[in-house]
C-alpha cells in the first residue's frame, strides 16, 4: 500500500502543476482546449489524493506496520473504529489529509464556479493548485506518511489516548477542511482580480463559499469545546490554547466578512473593505497551520515534533505577499459605488462590527505572538493565560452582542432620531428590565448582568423584526405561519443570519453561566462517602477497574442526590496507558432540567445546570479523588450547535422553485455583437 | 496490485485530460460577445435580486419610504439600461429572479415610453406624455444617465 499511497502523492502533484501551469498558459496562448483539459487535471489530482488516503487507511485497517506513520499511531488493540481518527492524528496523516479535503473542495469550487465568473476560472484553479502544489510537495519530501518503518517488531504505539473520544471522528476533521478551506474564498476573489473581474462578480461565489467555511469551522470549533469538557478534566471547553486561538482567528475576520459582505450586496460599498478581510483570513488561515505543524508556541493540539514549521512560516510570507500585492495592483479600481451616508446607519453598524471583531482577532495575534517577541527580545519566557483573554476579549465580544441588538434595526443609508428611538425603544427597554429583573432576583455579577441585558436586546431586536415582518405578510392575508415562512423565504440571507444570532444567545448564555457561576470542589471520597456541593449530595459508592492490552481502566460509581431523593447515578472513568506513560478522562456530565420534559431524555431537557464530575485520581487506601463542577447553563453552549446548523442552511438555501419565473427566449436575430462601450456606456 | 492500481489511476487522469484535445474543439477564449451577455444578464439578476432584497426591506419598515423610493427607482434605471444594453446584443431571455412586479416586459414598456416620449420631444418640443405618470421620473433621469 506505501506503493500505491507514494505513487498517488507523485501523480497528484505532477496534475496539480499541470492545472496550475495549463490553466494560465491557455488563457495567455488563447487555447480552450488546454484550459478544459487543465481544469480536468485539477479534477483528477483530487481523485489521486483520494486513492492515497485509500491507500492510507486500508494500511491501518490490515495493521501494515511496515509503515512507519501506521506503527506509530496505531496498535493492535485499538478499536478499528478509530482507524479512521489513527489516519489523521499525526502531523504526516493530518497533512494528508487536508491536502486531500482541500484539493477535493477545490474540485468542487472549480465545478460550481459560477458562468459569470468564467474569465477567472483559470486565474481561480491557478491559485488553488498552487496550494495543492505546496502541500504536496511537503508531503513527498518531508512528512511522507508512507515512509517505511525504521523497524518491524510487529509491535506499534497506538493512537493519543485523548484522541479516543467520539468527538475526535468529527472536530479535527471539520477544523483542518475549514482552516485550508479559507483559501477558496480567497481564491475567488483572488482569481477575480487577476483577471480584471473588479466589481461584483466574485461576490456571490466568496460569500457562499465563506460562509460554508465558516460553518465548518464554527461546527468544528464547537465540537471541539464538547470534546474539551468532557475529556480534559478541568470542567472547562475554552482555555485560549494558542491552536484553539489560531482556529478561532480566520473564523473571527470570516464573521466580519460575513457581515460586510452583505453591504457590498446591497449598498455596492466595502468591496475593497471585503477583498481585505478575504484577505486577511487566508493568511491567518496560514499563520494558523504554521503554528500547529511544529511553530515555536506550545500547545497540546499542535504536533510539536514537527520540523516543518519554517516551510508553513515561508508559505505564510508568500500567501502575504500574494495576498497584497494583487490588492495593490487594483486598488484603484475597488472603490466603493457610494460613500457612507451616515454613522447612525446599518452600514455604519456592520463597519462598526468588522472593526470590533478585528479588534478580538488582534488582541488575540498579539497574545500569541507576545510569547515570542518577549523570548526573543529579552530571553524571558513569558505565558499568555485565559485571564488576559477574557479581560481584554470580553468587553469587546459584548460591544459585538450589543451591536447585534441593534444594527438589525437600524435602516440602511441613515437613521434619524425619531426612527432610531421608534425601533430601538423596545429592545432597549427589555433589556434594561432584564436587567433589573437579575438584580432583583439576586444576581449582583455586573458583567454577568450586562451580558444578560445584551442578550435579551439582541433576542427582542430579532422578534421586533420578524413580528414587523410577519404583520406585513398577514395583512397580505397570511396566517401567522406562513407569513413568518414567507417572510423569511423573501430574504434568506437575513433571517438564517438571524437565526445564527438566536444561535449566539445560547452560545452566550451558556458562556456567561459557565463563566460566571461555576462551582467547583474537588474531594478526597472513601466508599460510602459523601460531599455536598450547593443542593447536590454526591456519594462515592464504589470502584471498578479492567486491565485491558494498552491500558488499566477505573471507573467511579457515585450517585447523586438533590433534596434526598437519588437523581443519577454516574460514573466517571480515568484510564493510564502505560506506552503513553499518560491518563485519559472522561467526566459524567448529568444535565439538571430546567424543565422536564415528559418522554424526552435528560440530555435534552433545557438544561438549569450540569453537574459534572471527574475522578482526578484513584488513591491506594481506596478513596477516589473527584472533580465535582456545578455548571449552570453548560446545556446551551451545545445546543446553539444545531440552531447554528438550521439557520446557515437557511442563509444559504438557493431561491425556491416556485419563486423562479423562467420565460422562454424570444427568437430574434441578433443584431451585430456590439461591447458595453460601443453602445454608449 | 497496488503498482497496477496506481497505474490504472495515472491512466485514466491521462486520458481525461488529453479527452479536449482529442475532440479538438479548437474553443477559442475571451469570446467578447459571450463574456458581455454574461455580464450583462448576471447584473441584470444581481439588479432583481437587490430589488427583492429591498422590497422585503421596505415591508418590514427597516427602509423609509423615501429612502425606499429613491433606491428602487436607482435599481429599475439600472436594470433598465441592462436591458437595452442586452437588447442591442440581440438578447432577450428573462433573468431567473425578475420580480413579478418588475418583469422585462413593464420595463420594456417604460423604455419604450421614455424612447417615445424622447422622440416626440425632438420633434416636437418637449411635450410629455400624460399617460406616463409615476414612473417617468425613472425614465427622464435614465435618459439624462
Amino acid at each position: 500500500m506505501a506503493d500505491l499511497g507514494t505513487m498517488s502523492l507523485l501523480l497528484a502533484l505532477a496534475l496539480a502543476v499541470y492545472a496550475g501551469v495549463g490553466s494560465v498558459a491557455g488563457v495567455k496562448l488563447g487555447s480552450g482546449d488546454l484550459v478544459m483539459s487543465a481544469r480536468r487535471s485539477a479534477y483528477m489530482a483530487g481523485l489521486a489524493l483520494a486513492v492515497a488516503v485509500g491507500a492510507l487507511v486500508y494500511a491501518f485497517v490490515t495493521h501494515d506496520f511496515s509503515i512507519e506513520y501506521v506503527r506509530g499511531h496505531s496498535d493492535l488493540a485499538q478499536s478499528q473504529a478509530y482507524t479512521w481518527v489513527a489516519m489523521y492524528a499525526g502531523n504526516e496523516g493530518s497533512l494528508l489529509y487536508i491536502t486531500a479535503i482541500f484539493t477535493v473542495m477545490s474540485m468542487v469550487a472549480i465545478y460550481v464556479t459560477p458562468r459569470r465568473l468564467e474569465p477567472s476560472r483559470p486565474y481561480i484553479i491557478a491559485i488553488l493548485m498552487g496550494i495543492s502544489v505546496f502541500f504536496l510537495t511537503v508531503l513527498l519530501t518531508l512528512a511522507d506518511p508512507f515512509a517505511p518503518a525504521l523497524f518491524d517488531d510487529g509491535r506499534a504505539i497506538g493512537v493519543n489516548p485523548l484522541l479516543r473520544h467520539p468527538g475526535m471522528f468529527i472536530h479535527p476533521p471539520l477544523q483542518m477542511a475549514g482552516l485550508v478551506g479559507v483559501a477558496i474564498p480567497f481564491a475567488f476573489v483572488g482569481g477575480a482580480m487577476i483577471a480584471g473581474q473588479t466589481r461584483d462578480q466574485w461576490l456571490d461565489a466568496a460569500r457562499v463559499s465563506a460562509i460554508l467555511v465558516w460553518a465548518t469551522l464554527s461546527a468544528g470549533l464547537l465540537i471541539g469545546a464538547w470534546w474539551a469538557y468532557t475529556i480534559l478534566g478541568w470542567g472547562g471547553y475554552w482555555s485560549w490554547d494558542p491552536i484553539e486561538n489560531v482556529a478561532i482567528m480566520p473564523w473571527l475576520v470570516l464573521t466580519a466578512f460575513i457581515h460586510s459582505v452583505m453591504v457590498q450586496k446591497r449598498r455596492g460599498m466595502f468591496r475593497m473593505w471585503n477583498i481585505a478581510l478575504l484577505s486577511m483570513a487566508f493568511v491567518l488561515a496560514q499563520f494558523g497551520l504554521f503554528i500547529n505543524r511544529g511553530g515555536p508556541v506550545v500547545s497540546v493540539h499542535s504536533f510539536g515534533a514537527s520540523t516543518i514549521g519554517s516551510v508553513f512560516l515561508g508559505f505564510m510570507l508568500f500567501s502575504l505577499l500574494f495576498a497584497l500585492v494583487i490588492f495593490l495592483w487594483r486598488y484603484p479600481m475597488l472603490k466603493s459605488d457610494r460613500p457612507l451616508e451616515s454613522f447612525l446607519s446599518r452600514e455604519a453598524s456592520f463597519l462598526v462590527n468588522n472593526f470590533l471583531f478585528l479588534g478580538v482577532t488582534f488582541v488575540t495575534l498579539w497574545g500569541i505572538l507576545f510569547p515570542l517577541f518577549s523570548e526573543f527580545a529579552n530571553n524571558e519566557t513569558v505565558t499568555v493565560s485565559a485571564p488576559w483573554y477574557n479581560q481584554i476579549n470580553g468587553p469587546i465580544l459584548l460591544a459585538i452582542v450589543i451591536l447585534m441588538g441593534i444594527g438589525p434595526l437600524l435602516p440602511w443609508r441613515r437613521t434619524t432620531a425619531t426612527s432610531a428611538r421608534r425601533w430601538l425603544s423596545i429592545p432597549v427597554g427589555i433589556s434594561l428590565a432584564t436587567m433589573a429583573l437579575l438584580w432583583i432576583s439576586g444576581v449582583h455579577e455586573l458583567w454577568a448582568i450586562v451580558g444578560f441585558g445584551a442578550l435579551s436586546m439582541v433576542m427582542s431586536a430579532v422578534m421586533e423584526e420578524w413580528y414587523r415582518g410577519t404583520m406585513a405578510q398577514r395583512r397580505a392575508g397570511l396566517n401567522f405561519a406562513t407569513g413568518w415562512w414567507r417572510m423569511v423565504s423573501g430574504n434568506r440571507p437575513r433571517h438564517g443570519g438571524y437565526i445564527v444570532h438566536i444561535a449566539i444567545i445560547a452560545l452566550g448564555i451558556g458562556i456567561i453561566g459557565t463563566n460566571f457561576f461555576q462551582q467547583r470542589a474537588d474531594v478526597a471520597l472513601a466508599p460510602g462517602e459523601s460531599f455536598t456541593l450547593d443542593e447536590y449530595r454526591v456519594e462515592y459508592v464504589s470502584t471498578e477497574n479492567e486491565l485491558r492490552v494498552d491500558r488499566i481502566s477505573e471507573w467511579a460509581n457515585v450517585n447523586v442526590y438533590k433534596d434526598d431523593e437519588l437523581i443519577a447515578s454516574l460514573a466517571p472513568w480515568r484510564a493510564f496507558y502505560p506506552v503513553f506513560n499518560m491518563a485519559s478522562v472522561r467526566a459524567s456530565v448529568y444535565n439538571v432540567p430546567l424543565v422536564d420534559i415528559p418522554g424526552l431524555p435528560s440530555y435534552l431537557d433545557p438544561g438549569l445546570e450540569d453537574l459534572y464530575i471527574v475522578p482526578s485520581e484513584f488513591l491506594e487506601d481506596g478513596r477516589v479523588v473527584l472533580r465535582i463542577s456545578i455548571n449552570p447553563a453548560a446545556w446551551w453552549l451545545w445546543v446553539s450547535g444545531p440552531i447554528f446548523i438550521f439557520g446557515t442552511i437557511i442563509a444559504l438555501w438557493p431561491a425556491p422553485l416556485l419563486e423562479r419565473r423562467t420565460v422562454p427566449v424570444r427568437t430574434r436575430t441578433p443584431s451585430t455583437p456590439q461591447t458595453a462601450s460601443s453602445v454608449g456606456v | 496490485m497496488p503498482i497496477a492500481l496506481g497505474a490504472i489511476v495515472a491512466l485514466v487522469s491521462l486520458v481525461v485530460i488529453a479527452i479536449p484535445f482529442i475532440r479538438r474543439s479548437g474553443a477559442v477564449l475571451s469570446a467578447r460577445y459571450t463574456s458581455e451577455v454574461d455580464r450583462l444578464t448576471s447584473l441584470s439578476s444581481d439588479l432583481y435580486e437587490r430589488i427583492g432584497l429591498l422590497q422585503a426591506d421596505h415591508a418590514t419598515k427597516t427602509v423609509t419610504d423615501e429612502d425606499y423610493q429613491h433606491q428602487l427607482l436607482e435599481l429599475r434605471i439600472g436594470a433598465a439600461e441592462t436591458i437595452r444594453l442586452l437588447d442591442q446584443l440581440g438578447y432577450e431571455e428573462e433573468p431567473q429572479n425578475a420580480p413579478a412586479s418588475l418583469t422585462r416586459e413593464s420595463l420594456e414598456e417604460e423604455i419604450a415610453a421614455l424612447r417615445l416620449a424622447g422622440s416626440r420631444r425632438d420633434s416636437g418640443g418637449n411635450r410629455e406624455s400624460e399617460s406616463d405618470g409615476a414612473g417617468m421620473t425613472g425614465k427622464t433621469e435614465l435618459r439624462d444617465k
